[in-house]
């Protein structure tokens, strides 16, 4: 989907470029970048690395960066589809619109908050953050060396202290659970009891300009209720799964 | 068995560590290798940055200073900095990270971290090797 963004915008000086976070690797993730054939950069990070650097807490979550190496919008989740939009509190095309006039305009865009005002939406990572990185790391090397056993306890450690990080969750699942089981647990953990019943799946992105942001609570709720019809008969099962 | 160390974006593997607890002594030369660390008059150097040996307790970061054999207590160090550590014992396996306060003072200066990734065929790319350009980076999934 970001391939048809990158050949629409390219001309102005404009790229793209993937991460998968997927401690999978290559192989996790070969087969949707070969289907894609992008011809933007598209990398792999089995390490969670960009996620770290980044402040990447789900996918998709991105950000925008300027020609001089600055961020200029901090993570969030982008919208490709209508769908998406629904989710974050846009109209279908809003997301979408917003990067073009960035790659028209760019430090002009309205678009383009001014530097304070992005370090007010910052997310400050506080001590329970850094301690659930150092367990990923160390659960993800181990990983990746064949010690999955090993690894395990350090990754739930991850998961246990940064709850908000749907991304250190999910893989986890990836890793440990079996694969028939993940979207029973996702919905288990987003819908029938939610690890984090007030906070969105996705922050609702404000766009300058917008009516005032969407109240979080609210969003969490909307997209509860997105979940439910989209997904309920799929991985709703009578047994409580969590037990 | 071989220690490993995990230090920030580095990964290095060494023989002949002495880890006893919650300290790990390194040779100079492995110190250096893993973490960039290197011990000088001035005290514990990371380039140009130079950090002061605490007098006092000097004993809990050098040893054998005067022999064939010194060695650095990098986990000491660490918690000098507080900066976080954890090891798991079994697999003889170091991990070390930046600390809140580093981040946060990183993330302030709103500059986008640089860093080296490969792409499906191994070839790797650098954020740094697309300065110039407007870069919408997104982040997905197979899970």
């Amino acid at each position: 989907m970001w391939q048809a963004l990158y050949d629409e915008l390219h001309h102005l000086g404009f790229t793209v470029i993937t991460v998968a976070l997927d401690t999978g690797g290559a192989d996790a993730a070969r087969a949707f970048i070969e289907r894609a054939k992008p011809a933007h950069p598209s990398l792999i990070d089995r390490r969670h690395a960009v996620a770290d650097l980044y402040q990447f807490v789900n996918v998709p979550n991105a950000v925008w960066i300027d020609e001089q190496g600055t961020i200029v919008r901090l993570a969030h989740a982008p919208a490709a589809t209508a769908a998406m939009a629904n989710m974050i509190g846009l109209g279908a095309d809003d997301y979408l619109n917003a990067v073009r006039d960035w790659a028209v305009h760019g430090a002009d865009s309205r678009f383009v908050p001014a530097p304070d005002q992005r370090r007010a939406l910052q997310h400050e990572p506080d001590g329970d953050d850094v301690i659930a990185a150092l367990n990923f790391r160390l659960g993800e090397y181990l990983v990746e060396h064949g010690a999955a056993v090993a690894a395990r306890p350090y990754l739930d450690e991850a998961v246990r202290l940064r709850p908000g990080s749907w991304a250190y969750r999910r893989q986890a699942w990836a890793l440990f659970e079996p694969p028939e089981k993940n979207g029973t647990l996702w919905y288990a953990a987003t819908v029938q009891h939610p690890v984090l019943p007030d906070e969105p799946y996705y922050a609702p992105v404000h766009l300058e300009g917008d009516a005032a942001p969407i109240d979080p609570a609210e969003a969490a709720r909307k997209q509860r209720q997105l979940f439910e019809s989209t997904f309920g008969r799929a991985f709703a099962k009578r047994d409580d799964p969590s037990v | 068995m071989p220690t490993t160390i995990l230090y920030n974006e580095t990964d290095t593997v060494v023989d002949g560590a002495q880890v006893d607890g919650a300290d790990l002594w390194l040779g100079l030369d492995d110190l250096a290798r893993a973490s960039g660390w290197r011990l000088k008059p001035e005290g514990a150097c990371l380039g140009d940055v130079c950090v002061p040996i605490p007098a006092a307790r000097r004993e809990r970061f050098v040893r054998g200073e005067s022999g064939t054999d010194p060695r650095f207590n990098l986990a000491e160090l660490a918690r000098l900095l507080e900066m976080p550590v954890l090891h798991d014992d079994a697999t003889q396996t170091w991990c070390f990270v930046e600390n809140a306060g580093a981040r946060s003072q990183r993330m302030a200066s709103l500059e986008a971290p640089d860093f080296t990734l490969p792409d499906l065929t191994g070839k790797m790319h650098s954020l740094t090797d697309y300065r110039g350009q407007k870069i919408f980076m997104v982040a997905w999934a197979s899970w």
